[in-house]
């Protein structure tokens, strides 16, 4: 697998989240892609649902909390009626599990070439890597994943894989791997691309996919994309496998709404994607097109360990992306930064959480200790989710947790423990403080009413790293208040 | 295509039915351990809520047509609305149906490019397929869809809010509406639904397929740089013929 | 109505001015707060940091601290949501504690938020007399502390002060955005949190104000000790401080770095009024 998006554990972000923060390509394109998606994502809301928006989020939050709630009960619903429907379906309690499901499948038909639609959890479970092993080409489908597929990539969002990534990459890509001729025109990028794959289409011994939801009244999985790759991925190959995540089971269609206009408003700013596609058997009686054999992985990779866990919430997510387009920390760092396919706000809850859950047991957090702290817990992601995940809720949760298991830093640990001493002990706070003051006034550079420290001594040196410590060096409040209430009450008294 | 696994179909069932043994241990195994997760937590929401605020268009808003087409031409798609009063009763309708169409075929096809018809009403049918005339694209080619210029479709239903067509693969040739360049859509006013709300909850027989996409405008890609395209799997343009 | 001021230990450390100014606008609206003496930290250093039990035993202290007040204002809107949001959940459902947290969580309030919904202050009312002949008013832009979303009170300090006819209020472009701070985030991701500061930094120098009023000390500090390090101009001050000003409570300072603008703009200004 790419070790962009699966790194050696225990992984460590900082390097990466630095040299993401220099590289000003990277700040430039995620930056303002970012930013455009959030602001259009504010808009359409604003315009479509207005004061409703936010009672919308909360009939989706518990519509899919209660799937998850009676996600049992669903299973049992959604395999009986996928089976109905003369689709065959699978469990997988790991990735490679689920791997080598398909390789079956595969085998069985003698399957030497594949195409597949975009996919988060084919991500997850390494298909891709399986796949080639095992002989059996792949195309990536989505334009995104087709051109990170090129150049041996890696996505870094959940909707737009390629947001770290330009024309000029893209053109040089299609000369090298594509033979096409040098072209920096989106749309004649665009173009070069289809006609690449139509003809691979269909050739294509197996179709691949991933799933939005599953419905577990109509056996059906629904998928959203923008291109139609998935239709055609769908629609060709007599074999189409569905890998999906257990957690996108909801009720049926009665319950589809809410999540559709959720996802597309969130996500790209549109009031459903292109294409919403509902697959449901393999093709029928009679029927022109479509896979003779349906086939449903269904994925666990960690997620009934999550579904067990005080966490069970995270598996609301739909994958929006929306949470990565608001955080600040993802605009500068980039999905890189997050070692997963799963970047940003979501991404660092969800990933050591998978991780920790996977059969065989994950260190989580331990291989992930840097993920719960890169976020100054602005609040943005949770401000923007379409089912209320509490993201920094569970950051602050999953510090405490590091915290217990000694996997924060000593230092910082024992210094806070002092803090809370010292707060706890007023006489000794103010000392402290007014020692911090006398030293900047001792050594600072005075500029008005402040005294500047270029290198604070202890604690105060990470602060001093990249900014300045500006003392106040003038009387203290509480001394300014204490003469300010006597004259007041003086004043008071003789009225 | 020349399918390899051809020859060894009975070797595939004979797989197909081991697979189907230890399939269904795996599945009762993991329904086993979903159902002890479920449990290991409380219920936090015994009932899924009223999804009224869900819908933004009420069922007996009026001009449902009008709605949907400002909201398939916001997302990129074409209306063409056709209403049978050039002189009046019901054979103009369809001859001005016919009329719409052929423009339509000849200004993506020109005269030589293919129609592929995937239209399930009868009438449309047969009106789709006089216009398409010599163009019309035989059924049984295996290469059909993708050497043809032009999809025409009727819908199951369509959306004004979001100005959406639904279609399914019942008694239409599936993806005709996806791998031609040029997609045209027949949609007759009464198969309007006000929200996407009345589709799941009066409209189920549209899910009743082995395939059913819900279109909302052109094949669409943003991920060159933003920079939106459209065309890059399904159709460049989707022609939405609106008859009254 | 008894008024306690919630100093927070980052205001009365690096922002003495900030309190002096919400003490002297209070009083201008009517209410003379008193500031409790045991007060430190409301334990949300150790609460962001994974030492919740710890924060838990700082939270109670401010339970106790405050209860005899009817009403408890700061000039710090994150130090503000960790009353209001996060010391509840620190105790068991149905303690004392978790009453206690309550208790002080319904009667803490925001600086602007305490002006406009508690003590109904029309902005309008507080507007200087004389604005186009009065050098006390500056052209400045408002930066909201991210946790001020959680109190539904994100962007509520440009309007008020805009109202409030405190200088020439401009829109900061992109405010809804996180300036970096962050707490320790800005001492564990020290690049990540200045490159945010410079963004912030970039936006308000685009708007061309002097001022910068940051609804949060931390904000505050991280972006004027940015723009110190960096030799931009700029002037960083709480709302309470620019409403003081506007008022002419307090008398504006000056520093190397806005010295030359603000004397161009304004040459009058300078000495104490308060």
């Amino acid at each position: 697998m790419n070790e962009l998006i699966a790194p050696p554990l225990p992984f460590d972000m900082k390097p990466r989240a630095r040299e993401a923060v220099r590289d000003l390509k990277l700040q430039q394109f995620v930056g303002s892609a970012t930013h455009l998606k959030d602001i259009h994502r504010g808009g359409i809301f604003d315009r479509d649902f207005g004061h409703d928006y936010d009672a919308l989020r909360t009939v989706a939050r518990d519509t899919k909390q209660h799937a998850l709630d009676h996600l049992d009960e669903l299973l049992e619903q959604f395999i009986a009626n996928a089976r109905a429907s003369g689709a065959t379906v699978h469990a997988a309690t790991t990735g490679a599990e689920a791997c080598e499901i398909a390789l079956r499948i595969a085998r069985a038909h003698g399957a030497l070439s594949c195409v597949k639609s975009k996919s988060m959890v084919t991500e997850e479970i390494g298909l891709l890597p399986a796949f080639e092993a095992a002989g059996i080409k792949t195309l990536e489908t989505d334009l995104g994943e087709f051109i990170l597929q090129i150049d041996g990539d890696a996505p870094s969002h959940i909707v737009t894989p390629m947001i770290h990534k330009d024309r000029v990459a893209t053109a040089q890509s299609f000369v090298r791997e594509l033979g096409a001729r040098y072209t920096e025109d989106p749309t004649e990028l665009t173009m070069i691309a289809r006609e690449h794959m139509r003809g691979l289409y269909r050739a294509a011994d197996i179709g691949v996919s991933g799933a939005n939801f599953l419905l577990a009244d109509e056996g059906a999985a629904v998928i959203c994309t923008n291109e139609g790759n998935f239709d055609l991925s769908v629609g060709g190959p007599p074999v189409h496998i569905v890998f999906v995540g257990i957690e996108k089971l909801i009720r049926g269609a009665r319950d589809l709404a809410p999540f559709l206009k959720l996802l597309a408003r969130s996500g790209t700013a549109q009031p459903l994607t292109v294409y919403t596609s509902f697959v449901r058997g393999p093709r029928r009686a009679g029927e022109h097109g479509g896979p003779k054999e349906l086939h449903f992985v269904l994925v666990d990779a960690g997620r009934v360990g999550v579904l067990a866990s005080e966490k069970r919430d995270l598996l609301r997510c739909i994958r929006c992306g929306a949470c990565l387009n608001a955080c600040p920390v993802y605009r500068k760092v980039g999905g890189h930064s997050y070692g997963s396919m799963y970047a940003g706000p979501i991404g660092a809850v969800l990933t050591p959480e998978l991780e920790r859950a996977q059969a065989g047991g994950g260190a989580g957090l331990a291989n992930y200790a840097d993920l719960p702290r890169a976020s100054s817990l602005c609040g943005a992601c949770y401000e923007v989710c379409p089912v209320k995940i509490d993201i920094p809720k569970f950051l602050l949760h999953d510090r405490a947790r590091l915290r217990e298991r000694g996997l924060s830093p000593k230092s910082e640990g024992a210094m806070l423990r002092l803090w809370r001493w010292l707060a706890e002990r007023p006489m000794l706070f103010r000392l402290a403080i007014g020692a911090a003051r006398l030293h900047a006034r001792l050594l600072g550079q005075k500029d008005g009413s402040r005294a500047w420290l270029r290198a604070a001594p202890g604690p105060g040196a990470g602060w001093t790293q990249s900014r300045d410590l500006g003392m106040p060096t003038g009387e203290r409040f509480r001394d300014w208040f204490a003469t300010h209430a006597a004259k007041r009450d003086t004043k008071r008294g003789a009225r | 295509m020349t399918a390899p696994h051809e020859k060894s179909r009975d070797e595939v069932a004979n797989n197909a039915n081991e697979r189907t043994d230890d399939g269904d241990r795996a599945i009762d195994a993991l329904l086993a351990r979903v159902r002890a997760a479920v449990s290991a937590q409380p219920v936090t929401v015994a009932e899924v809520p009223s999804h009224a605020v869900v819908r933004r268009i009420a069922n007996d808003a009026s001009d449902l047509a009008g709605l949907f087409e400002t909201q398939a031409t916001a997302v990129g798609m074409r209306v063409t609305r056709v209403h049978g009063n050039q002189v009046g009763g019901p054979s103009t309708l369809d001859a001005e149906i016919a009329q719409t169409l052929a423009r339509l075929i000849d200004s993506h096809a020109g005269t030589t490019g293919r129609a592929v018809v995937a239209v399930k009403d009868r009438e449309l049918a047969r009106i789709a397929e006089c216009a398409a005339g010599a163009r019309l694209a035989s059924n049984t080619d295996d290469d059909l869809l993708f050497g043809c210029a032009v999809g025409i479709t009727d819908v199951d239903a369509a959306i004004a809010e979001s100005g959406s067509l639904v279609v399914s693969t019942n008694y239409r040739i599936r993806n005709a509406w996806i791998t031609p360049p040029i997609h045209i859509a027949l949609v007759r006013e009464s198969q309007v639904l006000a929200d996407l709300v009345d589709l799941f909850e009066s409209r189920q027989d549209a899910l009743d397929a082995a395939s059913t996409t819900i279109i909302t405008g052109p094949s669409k890609t943003a991920d060159i740089e933003g920079v939106l395209v459209t065309g890059v799997h399904g159709p460049a343009a989707v022609e939405i013929v609106l008859v009254a | 109505m008894r008024v306690a001021l919630f100093t927070t230990c980052l205001a009365e450390a690096l922002a003495p001015r900030a309190l002096k100014a919400a003490v002297l606008v209070l009083e201008h609206c009517g209410v003379a707060p008193e500031v409790p003496l045991a007060q430190t930290c409301c334990g949300q250093p150790l609460l962001s940091n994974g030492l919740p039990n710890d924060g838990a035993k700082l939270a109670q202290r401010m339970c106790e601290i405050f209860a005899p007040y009817d009403a408890v204002v700061t000039p710090s809107g994150s130090c503000c949501s960790v009353v209001r949001e996060k010391y509840a959940g620190l105790f068991a459902e149905g303690s004392r504690e978790r009453a206690n947290a309550n208790v002080l969580a319904a009667k803490t309030f925001e600086f602007i938020e305490f002006l406009e919904t508690q003590l109904k202050i029309d902005p309008t009312t507080l507007k200087p007399k004389d604005c186009s002949a009065n050098a006390r008013c500056a052209t400045l832009t408002c930066h909201d502390a991210c946790h001020l979303r959680g109190l539904h009170r994100h962007g509520c300090t440009a309007p008020f002060l805009r109202s409030a006819g405190c200088g020439t209020v401009r829109d900061l472009p992109d405010m809804s955005q996180c300036c970096g701070f962050g707490g320790m985030f800005s001492t564990q991701f020290p690049e990540v949190s200045s490159a945010l500061g410079d963004e912030k930094l970039a936006h308000f120098t685009s708007t061309g104000a002097a001022v910068l009023v940051a609804s949060d000390t931390g904000c505050a500090a991280h972006l004027a000790g940015l723009a110190h390090r960096k030799g931009v101009a700029i002037r960083v001050i709480s709302p309470a401080e620019a409403i003081a000003e506007s008022l002419g409570l307090l008398a504006r300072e000056v520093t190397s770095a806005n010295a030359s603008t603000e004397a161009a703009m304004h040459p009058k200004n300078g000495t104490e009024v308060g």
